[in-house]
């Protein structure tokens, strides 16, 4: 019998709330101060926001009216040949380490230990090779999109070590990030997030269970799981795609100059994972968290953290 | 005077698992304005003759999988020997001899589709081209782009050239990943000896008109486009979006100094790739 977990955000209780988990202000390297930072993005729309400057953690400070602000820090270090950009971001974070040229894996327990919630930044800009993720201790959540990284050096999209991990049966879950240092750069990369009332507590609860989808544009709009078949329903879409380990999945492509935006896929048993991945007429993208699938058959099964 | 010419490096006819005979294959190549195709089919030489103007060319494509499922190897070599019979179910460390031996140029087929890593194009002595595009693969299952694993390799130091292809099956999934090669000749010779040296980009719709390195300042100048990104390792690199409304056809980096290599790639209002061969620093 095949096996299908799928904690789906879709179908729980509550409602969506909308948010960046990666940014800096002048605490560190960034343009303007924690509550400049919250005001714009209050004035987008957002409801959470976390603050995550580089070996600092945030002071408390009034937010804006409607915006929980989450507190959080973002720490590095420089490993291997050829190097690889060690950055690791942390929520409710008690206390960050120096930054230093040494092994990734101390910096890492550190931040294992003193934080509520904690991801990969940035695989690709990073020079993460595709299977290094398989070598986190204890790696949950990664970033999958991060806009600076895209908007400077074209270095912001990391599906190809997602998926990597994922086939070698890693339970991962992936955010898209602002990662936000100037004022320019808020608004381009966020999570809708499920969960009936949001407060710190309630926010890390559901990050933990991997309850939101990812994106830079496209929506999502419902996810159905019903026995083998997944049914998904965004927004005007060029193309949704249902990504697996290969060769299973499926790419479900609008006409030349039309949109679609629905797509079913039947889960055959082999997959070990299925994400929907939504790309629009700009070339945006939005992401679900996997579904993850164990074929007893098949050698090996599922190991991580994660649902 | 070298000639530039336009090729499809990998498609399948009849002859394996393709759905169209090798000459209607060619003649639709032909009418989209290509200058040649190289018939890659599955373990096996195909052979069809030239047309009018039009060079059909002689490859193949050997593929095995590992023990791991997880993994799959595919690699197409190009103006491969007349009757070349690869090891049938042989590992990856046997099928890439047999490439290097029968074709005087080769690489690595859709590492995405593949599961292949960075780390593990650097398994091969000798390979030194993969693919960045793949029609097929992106049509299939949205894992047609090898730019992940191209990089990386990159950074770990590798002269590692890349190719878009169309791995054509059917009807829908030819010319729409090409490649552009500086070519002393009109013939399959100069044409492999070109691919050999880099001298071509990869495109699925922009052009690349120059890549250069004046000083230390590199330039790229395309048609027009969305952006136009140059990309290198060590966190250098730049974006040039263009603004709304409007298209960008040049951008300019001036180097760090740290960079072990930086490519372009540009992105046209379709969404289309163009990509640079890289400049080794």
């Amino acid at each position: 019998m095949t096996r299908i977990r799928f904690d789906n955000p879709f179908s729980a209780p509550g409602r969506w709330w909308k948010g960046n988990l990666h940014c800096h202000t002048r605490r560190s390297d960034g343009e303007l101060t924690p509550e400049e930072t919250a005001r714009r993005y209050r004035a987008l729309g957002y409801d959470f926001l976390a603050i995550t400057d580089h070996l600092r953690i945030l002071e408390p400070f009034e937010p804006p009216k409607g915006l929980l602000v989450v507190p959080g820090a973002e720490v590095h270090t420089v490993a291997g040949d050829p190097p690889r950009a060690w950055h690791f971001v942390s929520l409710g974070t008690k206390a960050p380490v120096e930054g230093a040229m040494g092994p990734m894996e101390p910096l890492l327990e550190n931040v294992r230990k003193n934080s509520e919630f904690w991801w990969l930044a940035h695989p690709n800009w990073s020079n993460l090779a595709e299977d290094d993720l398989l070598d986190v201790p204890g790696l949950a959540t990664t970033e999958v999109y991060n806009s600076v990284c895209e908007r400077a050096i074209a270095r912001g999209y990391s599906q190809a070590a997602w998926d990597r991990a994922l086939a070698g049966r890693k339970c991962l879950n992936a955010l898209a990030v602002d990662d936000t240092h100037v004022a320019g750069e808020i608004g381009c990369g966020w999570i809708m997030l499920r969960a009936e009332r949001l407060t710190l507590e309630t926010l890390y609860d559901a990050l933990r269970r991997g309850q939101w989808y990812a994106t830079n544009g496209p929506e999502i709009h419902d996810v159905r799981l019903a026995g083998s078949l997944v049914s998904v329903r965004t927004s005007a879409a060029r193309a949704i795609s249902f990504v697996a380990r290969s060769p299973d999945g499926k790419r479900f492509a609008a006409k030349e100059g039309r949109s679609i935006e629905t797509a079913e896929y039947e889960i055959k048993g082999t997959e070990i994972y299925l994400r929907i991945e939504v790309e629009d007429s700009d070339g945006r993208r939005a992401f679900t968290n996997p579904i993850y699938i164990d074929d007893p058959d098949a050698s090996g099964s599922h190991g991580g953290d994660a649902p | 005077m070298t000639k530039r010419l336009k090729g499809a490096l990998h498609a399948h006819t009849r002859a394996s698992d393709g759905s169209q005979e090798p000459a209607e294959l060619v003649a639709h190549y032909r009418e989209m304005g290509y200058d040649f195709v190289f018939l890659t089919d599955h373990n096996k030489v195909t052979h069809c003759g030239d047309l009018d103007n039009f060079l059909v060319l002689p490859g193949i494509e050997v593929g095995s999988a590992t023990k791991n499922p997880d993994q799959y190897w595919h690699f197409v070599g190009l103006m491969t020997e007349a009757g070349a019979t690869p090891p049938m179910k042989a590992p990856p460390d046997v099928l890439w001899p047999f490439v290097r031996r029968t074709s005087p140029f080769g690489f690595l087929a859709h590492p995405y589709w593949s599961q292949v890593t960075g780390r593990d194009l650097l398994r091969f002595p000798g390979l030194s081209c993969v693919e960045v595009w793949n029609t097929g693969c992106e049509q299939e299952l949205t894992r047609g782009h090898g730019e992940y694993p191209w990089d990386w390799a990159l950074s770990a130091g590798a002269k590692m050239t890349a190719v878009a292809v169309d791995d054509c099956h059917g009807f829908d999934d030819v010319g729409k990943g090409w490649v552009s090669v500086e070519a002393e000749a009109f013939t399959g010779d100069a044409i492999v000896d070109a691919l050999s040296r880099g001298a071509y980009y990869s495109s699925c719709g922009p052009e690349i008109r120059e890549f250069r390195l004046d000083g230390n300042t590199v330039t790229a100048v395309t048609s027009p486009c969305r952006s136009i990104a140059l990309i290198a390792d060590r966190q250098c690199g730049k974006y040039v979006p263009a603004s709304p409304g409007r298209t960008v056809e040049s951008a300019s980096l001036v180097l760090e100094g740290k960079e072990r290599y930086v490519r372009a790639e540009c992105v046209d209002a379709q969404g289309r790739k163009a990509w640079s061969n890289p400049l080794f620093l």
